[in-house]
């Protein structure tokens, strides 16, 4: 799973919807099945053959059309499945920041190294035992998420007073990105827990 | 349960991507007037041709179908606890990882003189507490132990205080 609680509940939301008008889908084509071969719709329906002169007679009909159809939407099926597959384990970095220049042109400087520079500045605030920031994509803005691992007895308003008033400011002057939107996910650390440092 | 439909979704999508394609394939091929490459449609045909809705092996692919439709639903319908809580508000936006939570109350809890073991769960508001101990009489220690969580989580910040429930188990309980 995800370590971004946000982007975990986004997923989880996502595979809910699927999976839930999946097996509705599922559980439609079994309850039709089970109620025509027990006669629900008449005795003589029960005895056709699964795929009936009807069904046979309009395909070959409409070959011309239908297989091409048909070709197609096992396609859309199967990038609907990669996008789906893709969301489970992709999560949206943003790998290049594009900061404001004095002159013509344009400057990019490395996510990462700037997430690291703020993730070494928190990092060694009192209780902090480890820190992790990320810059993700959020719907086209860079949003930065860090994780803090603090210790358990540790005060949260205080830290968080801190991370607000010192750290973020001086994070977004230096980027010149006053309105760098940042979430704090806090873990509290025992003394065996591992920390994300 | 997060974790188990997120296998489930990624096996599902695999199959919806890697169906897809071999079905879109097969048509090309059958269009050619090739045998079938990897599908054995040919077969699937004439057997859907010959088999009436009744025929047993109709019915149980059917009851198949309902079994893995409701197992699907079951798996949707179990209640999920949040992975996190929302603490209160500054300028940037932060919550509090509830499994850490969980386990950091579980060790104040632990600290209580008398108290010998301790589970907390945290769920829909609420903080559930039991803590056991080797004395027979329970005395103050279910009023000390909510005391405990309550000064562990003042200074946490939380947006929304969970209300908690203690439950303290003795030896003569058990």
């Amino acid at each position: 799973m995800s370590g971004d609680p946000k982007r975990a509940g986004r997923l989880n939301r996502i595979n809910i919807t699927i999976l839930s008008l999946l097996s509705l889908l599922l559980l439609g084509l079994g309850a039709y099945g089970l109620a025509r071969g027990y006669g629900a719709f008449g005795d003589g329906r029960r005895t056709d053959p699964i795929l009936g002169d009807d069904v046979r007679t309009f395909v070959s009909r409409n070959a011309n059309w239908f297989w091409p159809v048909a070709a197609a939407a096992s396609l859309l099926v199967a990038w609907l499945g990669l996008r789906w597959l893709i969301a489970q384990i992709h999560s949206p970095a943003v790998s290049r920041l594009r900061v404001q220049a004095d002159g013509p042109g344009s400057t990019e400087i490395e996510a990462s190294s700037a997430t690291d520079a703020l993730a070494a500045d928190i990092g060694a605030y009192p209780g902090v035992r480890g820190a992790r920031a990320r810059m993700a994509d959020a719907h086209s803005s860079p949003e930065v998420d860090l994780t803090l691992d603090v210790d358990d007895d540790a005060d949260l308003v205080d830290l968080r007073r801190r991370v607000d008033e010192h750290a973020l400011p001086r994070f977004r002057a230096a980027l010149d990105l006053p309105k760098l939107a940042v979430r704090v996910h806090l873990r509290l650390a025992g003394e065996a827990d591992r920390s994300v440092g | 349960m997060r974790v188990v439909n997120q296998v489930v979704a990624s096996v599902l999508a695999l199959a919806l991507l890697v169906g897809g394609v071999l079905v879109a394939v097969e048509i090309v091929v059958a269009g050619l007037d090739r045998r079938p490459w990897v599908l054995p449609h040919d077969h699937w045909y004439r057997s859907a041709r010959q088999r009436a809705w009744e025929s047993p092996p109709a019915r149980w692919a059917f009851i198949a179908l309902v079994l893995a439709g409701l197992l699907l639903l079951f798996l949707q319908a179990a209640r999920r606890r949040p992975l996190t809580l929302a603490l209160v508000a500054g300028d940037a936006p932060a919550d509090l990882n509830r499994r850490s939570l969980e386990r950091s109350l579980a060790r104040s809890v632990s600290g209580v003189d008398g108290v010998a073991g301790s589970r907390v769960r945290l769920d829909d508001g609420r903080l559930d507490v039991s803590a056991t101990t080797h004395r027979r009489q329970a005395g103050d220690l279910e009023s000390q132990v909510t005391g405990a969580v309550e000064r562990r989580m003042e200074p946490l910040g939380l947006a929304r205080r969970p209300a908690v429930r203690v439950k303290v188990r003795t030896r003569s309980d058990r």
